[in-house]
């Protein structure tokens, strides 16, 4: 289970530090959609080479999420806070700013 | 310092829709939750306090006192309520989470902070899926 926490203000208006649609659409093409169903090992060319404990899993969705950042959020004047991944219900990962 | 963190729970409903917005654009922005028929969330609330541990207690507050004032200041408020048409000032402010656990902490800080204690932070699940955490306008 991924965890993804934005920081910033709520926006005025919309009361939204940003909005759950943005957020997820942006989680889902730059992470989700790479990861659901592959085989770790196997199938993502970034870990290729890298032994995919959750720890370099976590790094790995940071790295995505950053890239794509100031394109598509940068704007809204909002950060990236943390990474958090629940491996089981008691092991979790957090990579943090 | 010691951070203590005490839970509570209370059920509310809202809806999220901006004055200054068309039915249509607020749909666009919130989804489903614009639609002012409301719906409800089981909110799960988490108050932090920091402080230093008094050496003769062992505490930084005594909790009795902290789950009384969450119950007073914010349950009671809160809980069975339709925020939009019950809870100022949700009247004119959108009840986001966002929005919700900064008024939290306006109705807690007053309380809570005192000698040697004080609010730190707050911590507001609307869903499994979705929290908001709110350290005050001032956090960096």
């Amino acid at each position: 289970m991924l965890e993804v926490a934005v920081k910033g203000r709520a926006d005025a208006g919309s009361g939204m530090v940003v909005s759950r649609k943005t957020l997820d659409s942006f989680v889902e093409r730059h992470v989700i959609s790479k990861l659901d169903h592959a085989n770790l090992n196997c199938d993502v060319a970034e870990l290729q080479g890298v032994v995919p404990t959750t720890e370099n899993l976590a790094l790995l969705v940071e790295n995505w999420l950053k890239l794509a950042w100031d394109d598509e959020l940068g704007a809204r004047g909002v950060k990236l806070a943390r990474v958090r991944i629940e491996e089981t219900a008691r092991n979790s990962f957090e990579v943090r700013d | 310092m010691v951070l203590i963190t005490r839970k509570a729970e209370f059920s509310a409903s809202h809806y999220c829709a901006s004055p200054g917005l068309s039915p249509e654009e607020n749909e666009e922005l919130y989804g489903p939750a614009s639609r002012p028929s409301g719906h409800g969330h089981n909110y799960v609330l988490e108050v932090t306090v920091a402080g230093d541990v008094d050496p003769a207690s062992g505490m930084i507050m005594d909790l009795k006192d902290l789950k009384q004032m969450i119950q007073d200041r914010v349950v009671e408020v809160y809980d069975h309520r339709f925020l939009n048409h019950e809870v100022p000032p949700f009247d004119r402010v959108v009840p986001t989470p966002e929005n919700i656990a900064r008024d939290i902490w306006e109705r807690l800080t007053p309380g809570v902070n005192d000698d040697g204690r004080r609010l730190h932070g707050i911590r507001l699940y609307e869903t499994a899926d979705l929290y908001v955490d709110y350290f005050g306008e001032d956090a960096p």
